[in-house]
């Protein structure tokens, strides 16, 4: 009796583990995506990055990129979806990250041969925005006291080639 | 080599020049400065405008040294070569500062591989954060692998007003041979003429593509400008990390392809070309020769890509498969792959096939690197030659000839020339791969890479990076250099500063 | 150099380069059947 009620539970917590362990692996580094690409073609996959550049409308759908902070990956998506990202990485400016479900492809033969994801869903977990750059003081005053000698500089030269022209 | 006696004139000759070069090409500082002072990029404009001051207050000072002399020494041949050599290597660390204060690399030798790399067209990337950085840097980035591939003599050549009396001599120590017109000068507006018009029609075209494929406007025309310097001069840099394969389209593809084999052609092929000599794109040796290899080449990858599966399509083996040859023989160094891509992905043979195109490389006074298709071609028909020769008899006298704008007869200082500078390309390849052995990277990925290096092509299999031994960045910096200035300048420089250094020493123990 | 001279070169060797990668595509097809 106790036999059969240990074994029932073991059963059960095999079964139910199964949907945890075959919930879409995340990745938040994509070199991880590029070296075992051969292992997860096809597969579902989760991963989180910054969208960066901008959306690129391709009508029904749209490429988004989206970075780790060294590697950037393509993502499919839906554009209606892709308008759900506001912001996009660039200069002194952070994009949304956003989380992506869907299916990893080495090689697309949709697409070339790219390496990208076909997006499934899109989740927005941190809004981005406008980053400011500092600009130390040291910069500033090296930047105008160089700005001085070399005026001085060019002027001093144009003189002295004026007073020996031919 | 024979001592070369070095006085002070002649270094008051050579820092005047060398003071010239400087002033001109860092004004091209003023590009990223408008485009960060517009984009309202506050702490890139500041980078610039104190890289661009310390720059021209050093070629001022240099000018001022050797003002007196310019009218009274003549400017000879070994003047020449080390006006070009050096104006490089001093050019590169002034160039860096940007980088460097904008702190996107990793160290000042990061930057000045940066630097190297987009003087000399090869296109490898230590810059970190390529998806942030400033238009202006970007701007500066692409700028010198335009600039860097018309030749910075070539462009200090044609600003120069007064001073024709050495021109000659500094516009060969630049690695460009062809003799376009009689004036150099009038040589140099040329290439740049040309440069020109396709800067404006290929920008407009890849802007317009840029536009349809879903960029706005603005961008799109930033990176049509980007990718159009990069593809002409075959340099290999773009706007984003994932290089071209951030467009995700075939049409941007197909537009870079065409950009950068016409870059990478001879520019004495574009001016006869231009004047009208249609034929001459099919009796050159040098089209001759890239197209067979290129065909070659190409075969065997899309075959083997194909017949182990890599890709499922034929148009991904075209994109991904033809497009690396293409860019790796134009030595231009566009990707639509991430770098380890080919290492984890397509096997040794494609691999083999990709490094044997980076070593061939493209046409010779090009933006190209490798050996040159010139070469190829001469060595090819040597061999005809000598095997000719073995089989007939004596009497037989038999002229071999090729076809280069001109018919020129195959002399033997030709086919030798060609047989050494080979044979020093080789010797950097090989030394190039041992070094990353050393270091532990694979083989093949050494060699890859020692490829990409010394054919200043710009693929990369992975091995370049930021942490990346010290020793194998300096030795890439310095393979590039001597690979795009093929070697001789880089020779008389070495051997002028020697030989200023012993007499310097026998001035020293006489007294 | 006349500016026909110069969007006659042009033309001559965007079409050319569009015939050579055609013929590079045109084999990349057939072997990658």
């Amino acid at each position: 009796m106790v036999k059969s009620f240990r074994t029932i539970i073991l059963v059960c917590v095999l079964v139910l583990s199964f949907p945890i362990t075959c919930k879409a692996k995340e990745y938040s580094n994509f070199n991880d995506l590029i070296e075992n690409s051969k292992s997860i073609d096809n597969i579902k996959i989760t991963l989180k990055g910054e969208a960066i550049g901008e959306a690129m409308n391709r009508g029904k759908y749209s490429w988004v990129n989206i970075s780790d902070g060294s590697t950037a990956m393509g993502i499919w998506i839906e554009s209606e979806q892709a308008k759900s990202i506001k912001n996009y990485g660039k200069y002194s400016y952070k994009g949304d990250i956003v989380e992506i479900n869907g299916t990893f492809n080495r090689a697309c033969a949709e697409h070339g041969g790219d390496m990208d994801v076909h997006a499934i869903s899109v989740k927005i977990i941190q809004t981005g925005g406008i980053v400011t750059i500092p600009i130390s003081n040291n910069k500033k005053n090296i930047a105008l006291i160089l700005t001085v000698i070399t005026l001085t500089l060019i002027f001093s030269y144009k003189k002295s080639t004026k007073s020996t022209s031919k | 080599m024979k001592k070369i006696i070095k006085n002070f004139d002649d270094f008051k000759i050579i820092n005047f020049y060398v003071g010239n070069v400087i002033i001109v090409t860092a004004s091209m500082m003023l590009i990223p400065i408008l485009t960060s002072l517009i984009f309202k990029e506050w702490s890139t404009l500041l980078d610039f405008i104190i890289s661009i001051s310390i720059a021209i207050s050093l070629g001022i000072f240099l000018m001022f040294t050797g003002r007196s002399k310019i009218d009274t020494v003549k400017v000879q041949w070994k003047h020449g070569l080390i006006i070009a050599s050096s104006s490089w290597l001093i050019l590169t660390l002034l160039c860096a500062v940007p980088y460097e204060l904008s702190g996107k690399t990793v160290s000042f030798l990061d930057a000045c591989f940066d630097v190297m790399s987009g003087f000399t067209t090869t296109g490898l990337v230590l810059t970190q954060d390529l998806d942030h950085l400033s238009l202006g840097l970007n701007m500066w980035r692409h700028i010198i692998t335009f600039v860097g591939g018309q030749g910075m003599v070539v462009l200090a050549l044609s600003f120069m007003v007064n001073h024709t009396l050495g021109a000659y001599k500094m516009y060969v120590g630049e690695g460009k041979d062809a003799e376009l017109v009689p004036n150099v000068k009038n040589t140099a507006r040329i290439i740049w003429k040309i440069s020109i018009v396709y800067l404006i029609i290929g920008t407009i075209m890849l802007w317009i593509n840029g536009m349809f494929i879903g960029m706005q406007p603005v961008s799109a025309f930033f990176h049509g400008l980007f990718i159009f310097m990069s593809a002409w001069s075959t340099g290999g840099f773009a706007p984003m990390s994932q290089n071209i394969l951030y467009y995700h389209s075939l049409s941007y593809e197909l537009l870079t392809m065409i950009l950068f084999v016409i870059g990478s052609l001879n520019f004495a092929l574009h001016y006869a070309v231009w004047q009208g000599n249609k034929k001459e794109i099919f009796k050159n040796i040098e089209t001759q020769s890239f197209f067979i290899t290129v065909l070659i080449i190409s075969f065997f990858v899309a075959l083997k890509l194909t017949n182990s599966g890599v890709y499922s399509n034929a148009i991904s083996v075209f994109r991904k498969g033809v497009y690396s040859v293409l860019s790796a023989h134009t030595t231009t160094g566009f990707g639509t792959l991430y770098s380890r891509q080919f290492a984890t992905e397509w096997g040794d043979f494609p691999v083999v096939m990709l490094i044997i195109a980076m070593l061939i490389g493209g046409s010779a006074c090009s933006t190209a690197g490798g050996f040159k298709g010139l070469r190829m071609g001469l060595v090819f028909k040597s061999i005809v030659a000598e095997v000719d020769k073995l089989l007939n008899s004596d009497r037989k006298i038999k002229v071999f000839k090729f076809h280069h704008i001109k018919e020129i007869v195959l002399g033997d200082g030709m086919v030798k020339s060609a047989y050494l500078i080979i044979t020093c390309y080789i010797i950097l390849f090989f030394i190039g791969t041992a070094l990353g052995t050393y270091y532990g990277y694979p083989l093949l990925s050494s060699a890859f890479e020692a490829a990409s290096v010394t054919g200043n092509v710009g693929l990369s299999i992975g091995v370049t990076g930021p942490s990346m031994p010290a020793a194998m960045k300096i030795y890439y910096i310095i393979a590039m250099y001597l690979g795009r200035l093929e070697f001789i300048s880089v020779f008389v420089l070495i051997g002028a500063t020697f030989g200023g250094i012993k007499r310097l020493w026998l001035r020293v123990l006489e007294q | 150099m006349t500016n026909k001279r110069i969007i006659s070169g042009i033309i001559t060797e965007i079409s050319y380069t569009l015939m050579f990668l055609f013929v590079l595509y045109g084999i990349n097809m057939i072997l990658a059947r």
